[in-house]
């Protein structure tokens, strides 16, 4: 990773020579994106390792435990501006923790951000200027003596900025080049599983994931000092793709609650529709839509309005989706398929 | 020692609405200071965190002035100490009943304690005649202040020096607001540094981040203060700040988020015209002075009430 001298300055870096390792990524709608980034918390001292080349930004984790990892994909489309030269990769540590309380100082305005790397001590550098501050009712107050700054913001601009460390990248080794095919799988409202899962925490125990070819069937089951069952309506799940008589692994619960339940808030990100696979050897595979760019006042898609449908359309069509990914390996105990 | 006085409804709806309820948000008691010409609540440590809150009214705000009477041994000025929640319901209650005369009254009133002995207590007592009922309601108050104590805080209602500059937040009150609001998840102490040429920033800084804010060119006091050659916005707004800092044109110091918090959201209820931050000459203490608008004069200020705020500094 070179180190450049590039000044941190408000506009974007000029693409000289010494600076065409630069990365400088526009912002617009900064809510949404720290909705999706939402998604991979796990802890608060949580490390993620980012990737940035000219296929997008992606943000990879992996459980202490190696059992459960996570990737989240901003395409290029998904900024407002994406400036990568070709041939340009960067990888680096970062503290997530970090960068959503950033996030959420910047949220607070309405203004885009850009953020660039690497800044001149290798760090992610975010700025933000929001002009549309400065005109708060506080102006009128301006006639009694008070002496205003020139310049070409107006009094009360808000100029934000961040500067967060880059780290050691960690390697994390796919799961999915050990996938084994045939692969089992459904679609599902994300909402729907998200539910099933937060019910299924009271029994304590692991969660089983069970496949019924014949009647076609999707049921969670959790087994602890009780016993409870969910069965998913079939007229919910679409895809349903069974490649035995039955396919039947648990997940530790701590695992799939992570995977199913961290749903961001639809009014600044909507999942738009959520994925599961199983592989032969059990590893599973949730795959969560997200729209970034929800319609302002959106009831979300978890509904069944069938505006839903269009609002999903539209988000696709606009290319305004992220796609966040979760990998879990059953648990060994009794994750034998029967 | 007498001190009685009719309510003006103003004067009651501003203490009940605005002023009352920000003071309940820095401590459950308050002190009061009456004066023949000036009433102060106001917060010492005793009543809050660490942050002093003082708010002054002339006394023809609050009272009807040919009702109030305020007269002791020591220079015509009592003071005690008193439940904020319960000047509040009482309040509150008038208001709610539409009275439209309340009348507050210091009285002695003789009470028997659990032990069955008798004692004289001090109350305030406020009788609100309203259209259809008549409520009297006793409050009870702090044994009222001896010379010496009335003194004390007579000296601690008082910043002692105004600041060397003052910045005026409220060209960007709200985004401070929320700004302060999320830096608290960061870390519990910023710095905060108040430039000459009109710049205020906000900084919270740890090993492995840097967040930052600058509200920029707002309107700086005392005019003689300002001076807008200091800044060069060539830079990035984080080396305009370390410039201001090592040429003396801004001054810093660290303060606790959380008060800076309840301090700006103290504007929700009482609604200034300006809400000046000033850095105490060495350092010592932030001053936040709320100044309202006079409501008979576009233009002009309202100088029969302030509302200031002088917090304390933290080392780092």
């Amino acid at each position: 990773m070179s180190r450049v001298d590039g000044a941190v300055s408000e506009g974007p870096p000029e693409a000289g020579a010494e600076e065409s390792q630069v990365v400088s990524l526009g912002i617009s709608n900064v809510k949404s994106f720290a909705a999706a980034l939402q998604c991979l918390r796990a802890s608060n001292k949580q490390t993620c390792t980012v990737q940035i080349h000219t296929e997008g930004v992606s943000f990879l984790w992996e459980d202490d435990s190696k059992a459960l990892q996570s990737n989240l994909l901003f395409k290029p489309e998904l900024f407002s501006r994406y400036t990568c030269a070709s041939g340009v990769y960067h990888e680096f540590g970062i503290q997530l923790q970090l960068l959503l309380d950033t996030l959420a100082v910047f949220a607070s305005a309405s203004a885009p951000m850009t953020a660039h790397y690497p800044g001149p001590q290798a760090e992610l550098v975010c700025e933000m200027t929001d002009i549309t501050a400065g005109t708060g009712p506080g102006q009128r107050a301006s006639g009694l003596g008070g002496a205003y700054g020139g310049g070409g913001l107006g009094p009360g601009a808000v100029c934000t900025w961040a500067r967060i460390a880059s780290l050691e990248p960690r390697s994390v080794v796919d799961m999915q080049d050990h996938w084994v095919e045939p692969t089992s799988s459904f679609l599902c409202p994300g909402f729907l599983l998200k539910e099933a899962i937060d019910d299924l925490e009271w029994p304590g125990g692991a969660v089983e994931v069970r496949l019924q070819q014949d009647p076609q069937r999707l049921v969670l089951a959790s087994a602890g000092h009780g016993v409870l069952e969910v069965e998913i309506p079939s007229n919910r799940v679409s895809g349903f793709h069974c490649t035995q008589p039955e396919v039947r692994f648990s997940y530790k619960y701590r695992h799939i609650k992570l995977a199913c339940c961290n749903l961001p808030n639809p009014r600044d990100c909507a999942a738009i529709s959520t994925k599961v696979s199983i592989d032969a050897n059990g590893i599973l595979k949730i795959t969560h839509m997200l729209g970034l760019d929800p319609q302002p006042g959106g009831r979300g898609l978890a509904g069944d309005q069938p505006s839903a449908l269009f609002e999903s359309q539209r988000l696709i069509n606009s290319n305004k989706v992220a796609v966040i990914q979760f990998l879990l390996q059953a648990s060994e105990e009794e994750g034998a398929p029967s | 020692m007498k001190l009685k006085g009719t309510l003006t409804e103003d004067g009651t709806r501003k203490l009940w609405k605005s002023f009352l309820p920000t003071v309940e948000k820095f401590g459950k008691t308050c002190q009061l200071l009456f004066g023949e010409d000036e009433i102060h609540i106001i917060q010492t440590s005793l009543d809050t965190d660490g942050v002093h809150v003082t708010a002054r009214f002339a006394t023809s705000t609050l009272f009807s002035p040919d009702t109030y009477r305020c007269q002791s041994k020591h220079c015509n000025l009592i003071a005690f100490q008193v439940q904020v929640e319960l000047l509040l319901r009482v309040l509150k209650g008038a208001a709610a009943t539409n009275s439209d005369v309340v009348e507050v009254k210091l009285t002695n009133r003789t009470v028997t304690n659990p032990a069955g002995e008798s004692t004289a207590r001090p109350f305030l007592c406020f009788t609100a005649t309203g259209p259809s009922t008549t409520v009297t309601q006793d409050v009870p108050i702090g044994r009222p202040y001896s010379a010496s104590d009335v003194q004390a805080l007579v000296a601690a209602k008082d910043v002692g020096s105004y600041c060397p500059a003052y910045a005026d937040l409220v060209p960007a009150l709200a985004q401070a607001q929320a700004i302060v609001d999320r830096l608290k998840a960061v870390d519990d102490t910023a710095m905060l540094a108040i430039g000459r040429g009109g710049d205020a920033h906000l900084l919270v800084q740890t090993t492995s981040l840097a967040l930052g804010a600058q509200l920029r060119d707002l309107p700086v006091y005392p005019q003689s203060a300002y001076d807008p050659t200091l800044i060069d916005r060539s830079k990035p707004v984080g080396e305009q700040l370390q410039s201001a800092l090592e040429t003396g044109a801004a001054a810093s110091v660290y303060v606790q988020l959380k008060q800076l918090s309840r301090v700006l959201h103290s504007t929700l209820l009482v609604e200034p015209a300006q809400v000046l931050v000033g850095i105490a000459e060495g350092g010592n203490y932030v001053h936040v002075l709320h100044v309202f608008r006079n409501p008979l004069n576009e233009d002009g200020y309202d100088d029969t009430v302030t509302l200031s705020f002088k917090l304390p500094v933290r080392d780092s």
